[in-house]
């Protein structure tokens, strides 16, 4: 008998306890696969599409499984502590490189994402609920919240996956769910042609992806970008890797990742498909598929290609090719927002504007590695250890992921209470809105105060943090080589200032006129000329400001979390 | 000391204020004017028990101890990670003598403000809730001693101030509005970036644990820099780049030039409350924040600086009053001759003497009453005959003469008649710059002249002369508008003749600041130039 040849049950056996941690690692995903296909059940039990809600609290009640289960896997951070428990790979297998990789991981740092996820997600659910566009097309709202969870698992998977082939499949599994999701008012022409662009924009960039994908395992010989890493570090020292081949595998594969959270040059389809996607649809592609985005690009450029602990250099300059698109994204996206007419289109390069803002946390990211490395080559890093320089970047932009997930999601759901009764998006139609509905327009006008980052909001507390780490100084030489980058930064959140202060200014300055929209037959107006909303939906509307006044005030609990989230990358 | 925590008090009593406005129903238009005007009052008393209790022995400035009903409670406390270390931040607040002056004339000002408020003739409810947080931003700033505290105070005045402007405004208020937000925007973003390199900058020791902290007296002391770090005390150019970045937001709103073109906008446009906060108080901020903050922090680089900022203060007072000559509209002309007047305070800062700094502060009182003074006086005109041109009245003097008895006070004060309280502080801010730039003080003396010339003419034109048919209805100054104007009026002629009574309370404080920022110039300048 061949001895290369294993026998399959010996196979079994030695796979066996591997599949079954795995599967106890993998519960919040189990969780979201089984939800989604008892969903599709569920919506073929239901004939009465005014029953078709029901579907939306099965998939309320998944969605906080999954938040519940993944707060089961954190790990608390245990002062003193030197021992790597940072995480446990899912589905493992065996290289001679690398004693065990896998196809993805469970840390702090996937659980802190899998909890954003899940939880704007619960509210996307809840907004889908109050939305009349989304109630419009009662027959097909089963399929609408089983879609949902199909979504959440794919963006679950994209911070966690350390593999490029899982990378891969999460990002087409929140790509083409998302299609779906954009289309789904396919009576609307608006909404069929944005999911139409999406579609070919998204096929575009995931093809450059994947062959950027491949060179990367051409080069390295290992899908495993912890493996990468590894093949890199000794290849770079023999000077057998080809650089230019490495620098046109990273690109192209950033294009895929830029893609998810349009970031320039690959934002072109986010207007257009912001616009015709229904409103709570758009809600959830700006904040949580944009975090699971940034989540999967920032363990692919930190683990993939981090510095050389040796030498002190970076294996591949990447922070200057992501400084480089931040400045171009925002300054593209604030400036082209400044001459929007549509406020979900405003707010759609508003969040190519906020994507560099974020860039910025991740230059930092890029830039503590390097400093990381300068300490630990010139060899007296044990007392600056607790500095952990390459973290700060992580922090800033995990906080202002929450700061934006509280902000973006209630404007967008305010947004969405006045298009259910005025039926339109268009800024002019706002003429006069805080007469109609005082708590709305304030309510808007908090969140919008919060983007552009004023404070006793939340929303400023995200910005100070990115100034914070991007200005961070090199521990050695003491040089702040980004300063150019943060006041690139400084001059586009004044330039941001214009636009949202036009939708205020609109609100609360202007008198509504005879071009204003006139309210649709449907809607109940007050004696006082006060439109009447639902008890439900105003008190949802505090879920999302009630966070963001109070994490503005006071935001330790946020700081707190998020360091904690990363001091376990220390611990290696 | 007191048993209370009066600057909370100070600083939340509009808030509380605001919170019962809220349960107010808006059709009960006396009941919300009354809350307003209650708060306002009480805010003055609290002031004067602030002043009564004052100690002008105690300097301050950079000596934490010298500072008067202290307040600091732990806000935030976040131990390390990474570079951001471990992060204080505390609800620190404190007065010297350079900010009890500002305190009180804050707590004056707004007051009267509240009375001149009458006038708002729609949507009173949400007027006086915004007037309201614009009172608590105006006094946190003056009363915060952390960077963090004073930042978070200097924008809360931004929403409040460009919906006063947006929505009670003049014809063109939308775009006044938004010139006013994005101009102050702009500068504070960069003092935002300083202020977090100061941060980094600054580690003090608490409980043998060091902290990073946003405690401005913290950043004033070389010895909590951390060595090689962005704002570092010796040799380092980007102290330079650090002082500009705070010196733009704050020159932005003092309004220096050429960073002033929102405010004529600002104040023709804003209704006359507004305009009375506008010039009394929220131009303060910009000389407060570069006596507090830009002297105190980078003493050496304000020495350096200051022959180039005296210029600009010359600008201001010479090509103001050349503006304000031109203007045909009365509250343009005043919007102007603001400019002129800020002008001397910043040549009494470029100084860095005794004199000129106390006569810098003292101008920002003076100024501040009596500008508030003209904008009130301009209301009254403006609510009886809804226009301000210069050339459209006449004769005045005979039809409205309460009126005009107090316009003269408050114009010849303007002009720094002796006698009233401006003549003093001008007087200072000459003597001390007259010490060190003698050149540009002779320039600057022009100022007074071409001041005495457009406010003269302008009384002139208004007054003087017949009174056009059309104006034969016009009815004398009211009582709620004298209830305004009459205090200021004594207060200028008071302090016009006995000083001593503000000089006092800042005296000891200023000589500490003059002699800190002379001290440490010289020594770090030279320090300096040995490391190089």
């Amino acid at each position: 008998m061949n001895p290369n040849i294993i026998n399959p049950q010996e196979l079994a056996k030695l796979f066996a306890p591997l599949v079954k941690t795995s599967m106890s690692h993998f519960l919040p995903e189990t969780i979201l696969t089984v939800g989604f296909l008892l969903a599709i059940i569920l919506d073929l039990l239901i004939k009465k599409s005014s029953q078709k809600k029901l579907t939306g609290y099965f998939a309320l009640i998944v969605l906080a499984a999954a938040f519940v289960t993944s707060w089961m896997q954190w790990q608390p951070y245990v002062e003193g502590s030197t021992t790597w428990k940072g995480g446990s790979m899912i589905f493992p297998y065996m290289t001679t490189l690398i004693p065990q990789i896998g196809m993805a991981v469970v840390d702090n740092f996937a659980v802190f994402f899998k909890l954003l996820i899940s939880l704007s997600a619960m509210l996307i659910v809840l907004m889908s609920m109050l939305s009349r566009e989304v109630e419009e097309r009662g027959r097909h709202n089963g399929e609408y919240f089983a879609l949902l969870l199909a979504l959440t698992l794919g963006m679950f998977l994209m911070p966690a996956a350390t593999d490029l082939v899982m990378m891969y499949i999460s990002l087409e599994l929140v790509s083409i769910t998302s299609y779906i999701m954009v289309g789904f008012m396919k009576e609307n022409s608006r909404s069929s042609e944005a999911s139409m662009k999406y579609v070919l924009f998204g096929a575009f960039s995931s093809g450059l992806m994947i062959y950027g994908f491949s060179i990367l395992y051409g080069l390295t010989g290992t899908t495993s970008i912890v493996g990468i890493q590894a093949v890199l570090q000794s290849g770079m020292e023999a000077h057998t890797v080809n650089q230019l081949a490495l620098w046109v595998g990273v690109i192209l594969s950033l294009a895929g990742m830029g893609y998810k959270i349009s970031a320039a040059p690959f934002h072109f389809w986010t207007p257009d498909v912001y616009e015709g996607a229904p409103i709570p649809i758009t809600a959830l592609l700006s904040v949580a598929s944009k975090a699971g985005g940034f989540g999967l690009l920032m363990r692919f450029l930190m683990f993939g290609f981090p510095v050389d602990f040796q030498t002190g250099k970076l294996l591949l300059n990447w922070p200057l090719v992501v400084a480089v698109l931040a400045a171009v994204t925002m300054t593209l996206g604030n400036f082209a927002a400044l001459r929007q007419s549509n406020i979900k289109r405003m707010l759609a390069y508003s969040t190519i504007a906020h994507a560099g803002y974020m860039m910025v946390g991740l230059v930092a990211v890029g830039s503590g590695l390097f400093m990381l490395a300068e300490v630990r080559s010139v060899g007296f890093h044990k007392e600056l250890l607790p500095h952990f320089y390459e973290m700060s970047g992580m922090v800033s932009v995990m906080i202002y992921l929450v700061a934006y997930l509280f902000t973006n999601l209630g404007a967008f759901y305010v947004i969405m209470l006045i298009a259910n009764k005025i039926g339109s998006e268009e800024i002019e139609d706002y003429k006069g809105f805080a007469k109609k509905s005082p708590l709305l327009a304030v309510s808007l006008g908090i969140f919008l105060v919060s983007l552009t980052g004023i404070p006793l909001t939340v929303g400023f507390i995200g910005k100070l943090y990115i100034f914070s780490s991007i200005l961070t100084a090199d521990p050695i030489t003491h040089a702040t080589p980004w300063v150019w980058l943060a006041v690139v930064m400084v001059l586009n959140s004044v330039v941001s200032l214009y636009y949202y202060v036009r939708v205020m200014q609109a609100m609360f300055i202007k008198q509504a006129d005879a071009q204003t929209a006139p309210l649709t037959s449907a809607l109940s107006v007050g004696p006082d000329g006060t439109l009447s909303y639902s008890l439900i939906s105003k008190i949802f509307i505090f879920a999302f400001l009630v966070p963001t006044i109070v994490l503005g005030v006071y935001f330790q609990p946020v700081v707190d979390f998020t360091s904690n989230v990363v001091r376990f990358f220390s611990l290696q | 000391m007191l048993g209370f925590p009066i600057l909370s008090i100070l600083t939340l009593l509009p808030i509380a204020g605001m919170i019962i406005t809220a349960f107010v129903p808006k059709t009960n238009v006396k009941m919300i004017r009354g809350i307003t005007v209650g708060v306002t009052a009480l805010q003055v008393i609290f002031a004067i028990v602030l002043w009564a209790n004052f100690n002008g022995s105690m300097a301050g400035i950079n000596d934490p101890k010298g500072f008067q009903f202290v307040e600091k409670h732990e806000w935030i406390r976040i131990s390390g990670l990474g570079v951001f270390g471990n992060v204080a931040i505390d609800y620190f607040m404190g007065i010297d003598g350079l900010s009890v002056l500002m305190v009180l004339l804050t707590a004056l000002i707004s007051f009267v403000g509240a009375i001149a408020s009458f006038s708002i003739e729609k949507q009173h409810k949400g007027y006086f809730l915004m007037y309201l947080l614009l009172v608590t931003g105006m006094m946190g700033v003056f009363c915060a001693l952390d960077f963090f505290l004073f930042y978070v105070f200097w924008e809360l005045m931004l929403l409040p101030m460009y919906f006063l402007i947006g929505i009670w405004g003049g014809p063109r208020r939308e775009y006044a509005a938004i010139k006013f937000f994005i101009y102050t925007l702009f500068g504070s973003v960069f003092m935002l970036l300083v202020m977090i390199g100061l941060y980094f900058t600054t580690q003090v020791q608490i409980g043998g644990v060091s902290w990073h902290t946003f405690s401005i007296l913290d950043m004033m002391n070389p010895a909590n820099h951390v060595t090689g770090s962005i704002f570092a005390t010796i040799g380092n150019t980007w102290r330079y780049v650090g002082y500009l970045g705070l010196f733009l937001g704050f020159a932005i709103k003092i309004p220096m030039f050429p960073f002033h073109t929102w405010l004529p906008d600002a104040h023709v446009e804003a209704p006359t409350a507004i305009s009375v906060i506008l010039a009394g108080v929220l131009l303060k901020m910009g000389t407060y924040g570069i006596l507090r903050i830009c002297y105190g922090i980078f003493p050496e680089i304000a020495v350096a600086t200051s022959q180039y900022m005296v210029i600009f203060g010359v600008i201001n007072i010479v090509y103001g009053a050349f503006c304000a000559m031109a203007q045909k509209d009365l509250k343009k002309l005043i919007a102007y001759s603001s400019i002129s007047h800020m002008g001397y305070v910043m040549l009494g800062m470029a100084a860095l003497n005794s004199q000129g700094m106390m006569g810098a502060i003292f101008q920002m009182f003076n100024h501040g009453t009596i500008t508030a003074m003209l904008f009130l006086s301009v209301g009254v005109l403006y609510d009886r005959a809804h226009t301000r041109g210069l050339n459209e009245f006449g004769g005045l003097a005979n039809k409205m003469p309460k009126y005009f008895a107090l316009v003269v006070i408050c114009y010849f004060a303007s002009l720094g008649l002796p006698g009233m309280s401006g003549f003093i502080s001008e007087a200072f801010v000459f003597l001390g710059a007259f010490q060190t730039f003698q050149f540009w003080t002779i320039v600057s003396t022009l100022g007074i002249i071409l001041t005495a010339a457009y406010m003269l003419w302008a009384l002139q034109r208004m007054f003087l002369g017949t009174l056009p048919e059309r104006w034969n209805n016009l009815t004398d100054i009211n009582g709620r508008e004298l209830v305004a104007l009459v205090p200021l009026a004594a207060i200028v002629i008071f302090l016009g003749i006995y000083p001593a009574p503000i000089i006092n309370l800042m005296s000891t404080s200023v000589n500490q600041l003059v002699t800190f920022v002379n001290a440490a110039g010289p020594k770090v300048m030279q320090a300096a130039s040995i490391v190089r």
